[in-house]
């Protein structure tokens, strides 16, 4: 039986060192196999971008080797998909290699498009990738007051980073001593300050105690310097714009059109593409409407890797993905709080304290062991 | 009222402690190190050579190479330096020498199997 997964970010590593382990007597023996294609060598905690915005944490402490991240006994490769012919069982590489396979888990993740609105790219500052995160921070340096305004655009990836960045820019303009000189001013595209109705009921009084202003129902149209427009034909003007940008799923998924914007129709529960029994997907390359998040991925790993060992060894899954999402929240001042919540139970976030901030501190730096499926 | 605190006070205490003591660099090089030892002890329990070595090193044998091994250390220690090949013949014409290196070949054995 051979497994490929396609992916080598937090859910297809999670993924595979589970199965690896599930499965370490079958592929001792030869009977099965698992490979893995990713497009770099190198993996990222990508929560830590976020820290590294706002000068909390170095780019050092952001990558490891993904093959040291690995279980020896699954095959890794750098080469990128390219195609995908699911009739066939087979997806061909960048390097014009033709790999079959009998089950397929797709984990290519999603990316940020601030392209897809006008002047957002030119005039904002972004933190989803290492350059736009240090490029921030030099930003925050030089900045010595005025108005700052939070957009966000959707869907995007990490659902609690608009309050987290909003939170962090606050102790950053405090540590500076430049709290005074500034108005920050969040915005969200529907009609509360979070998604998660719960954590917009805890969020906006936050808001108000700190005197955060807020707009609700802001959809970003375009951005021209000093200005941002919404849809609902407002605006903000600012003199530091930090974006959230909406995000998409991989252009491999787009060019091989297995679904719009590059999300994958997925079964809630069963994880498999719709339409396909042998082809599983998670993390943020589902079409899924739950957070795109770390968690989201780790959880649907081990319920993936439970099933697809099951289906090795007795040819039928044994459990289903009950949507479990666990997000810390940071909320500045030395403190973080919460969110947990499934496909049935709604999240409950409590104040925050300073034992869950230090919690995630350390989190973030034993991530590591958590991709290798220890923790 | 009961003299003794209250678990509620306890935890209070113990977070006000805490957070007196630490500093987010403090948390994130205790992370740090949790994650390597993680790591680690994940490696050296998967590891079947490792515990090969680990359940040898609970035998009587064992003991014997570490015995063997040190009293070769010594025996060197207090030798006169010589040099070049000639010295390493005389080095390795030592019963203790001998010993040691018999003992690591069967480890090594072990280890291939
Ligand atoms: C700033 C920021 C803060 C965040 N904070 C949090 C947080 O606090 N908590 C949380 O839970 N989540 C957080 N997240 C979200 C989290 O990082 C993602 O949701 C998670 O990484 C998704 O995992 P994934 O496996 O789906 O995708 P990814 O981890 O993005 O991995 C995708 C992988 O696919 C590979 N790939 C791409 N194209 C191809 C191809 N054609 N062929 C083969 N491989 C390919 C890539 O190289 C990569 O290895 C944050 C993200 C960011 C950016």
């Amino acid at each position: 039986m051979h497994i490929l997964v396609v992916g080598g970010g937090m859910g297809g590593t999670i993924l595979a060192n589970n199965l690896a382990r599930r499965l370490s007597g079958e592929l001792e023996q030869g009977s099965s196999k698992i490979t893995m294609l990713s497009a770099t060598d190198k993996h990222m905690y990508q929560p830590g971008l976020l820290y590294v915005a706002v000068g909390k944490m170095s780019t050092t402490e952001l990558y490891r080797d993904q093959k040291s991240l690995l279980e020896p006994s699954i095959d890794f490769h750098v080469d990128p998909v390219e195609k995908f012919d699911m009739d066939n069982n087979s997806v061909t590489t960048k390097s014009g290699k033709k790999i079959s396979y009998d089950i397929l888990c797709i984990a290519t993740g999603s990316r940020g498009n601030a392209a897809g609105i006008p002047g957002l790219a030119e005039n904002a500052c972004q933190f989803y990738t290492e350059a736009d995160a240090l490029a921030m921070y030099k930003k925050l340096q030089k900045f010595e007051g005025g108005k700052v305004v939070v957009a966000t655009g959707v869907p995007h990836k990490c659902p609690m980073s608009p309050l987290e960045i909003t939170f962090f820019l606050v102790d950053y303009f405090k540590k500076r001593g430049i709290w005074d000189k500034v108005d920050l001013h969040y915005t969200y595209p529907i009609g509360r300050v979070h998604s998660l109705e719960p954590v917009a009921n805890w969020a906006a009084p936050e808001f108000d105690k700190l005197g955060i202003t807020y707009e609700t129902l802001f959809n970003m149209k375009e951005v021209v310097p000093g200005k941002v427009i919404s849809e609902e034909d407002s605006s903000a003007e600012f003199d530091l714009l930090v974006t959230v940008p909406p995000h998409k799923g991989q252009q491999v998924i787009e060019d091989n059109e297995l679904g719009a914007g590059g999300f994958i129709p997925t079964d809630k529960k069963k994880l498999n593409m719709e339409g396909r029994e042998n082809v599983f997907v998670l993390g943020d390359t589902t079409n899924l409407p739950i957070s795109k998040a770390g968690s989201t991925a780790h959880f649907e790993a081990e319920a993936l890797g439970e099933n697809i060992a099951a289906l090795v060894q007795q040819g039928e899954p044994v459990r289903e993905y009950d949507g479990k999402v666990f997000c810390f929240i940071e909320a500045g001042d030395g403190k973080a709080t919460y969110a947990m919540f499934d496909y049935n139970n709604p999240p409950n976030p409590q104040a925050p304290t300073s034992g869950l901030h230090w919690f995630k501190t350390a989190y973030n730096r034993m991530y590591w062991a958590s991709a290798r499926g220890i923790i | 009222m009961s003299s003794e605190i209250s678990v509620q006070q306890q935890v209070d205490r113990f977070m006000q402690g805490a957070g007196d003591a630490l500093t987010d660099d403090t948390v994130a090089r205790l992370g740090f190190m949790i994650n390597e030892l993680l790591i680690i002890a994940d490696r050296i329990t998967r590891n079947k050579n490792i515990m090969k070595l680990l359940e040898m090193s609970e035998s009587k044998d064992f003991a014997k190479v570490l015995d063997a091994l040190g009293n070769a250390v010594e025996s060197q220690k207090n030798a006169p330096k010589s040099s070049g090949i000639g010295g390493m013949l005389k080095v390795m014409g030592d019963p203790n020498v001998q010993n040691s290196l018999r003992l690591l070949g069967s480890i090594n054995k072990e280890l291939n199997k």
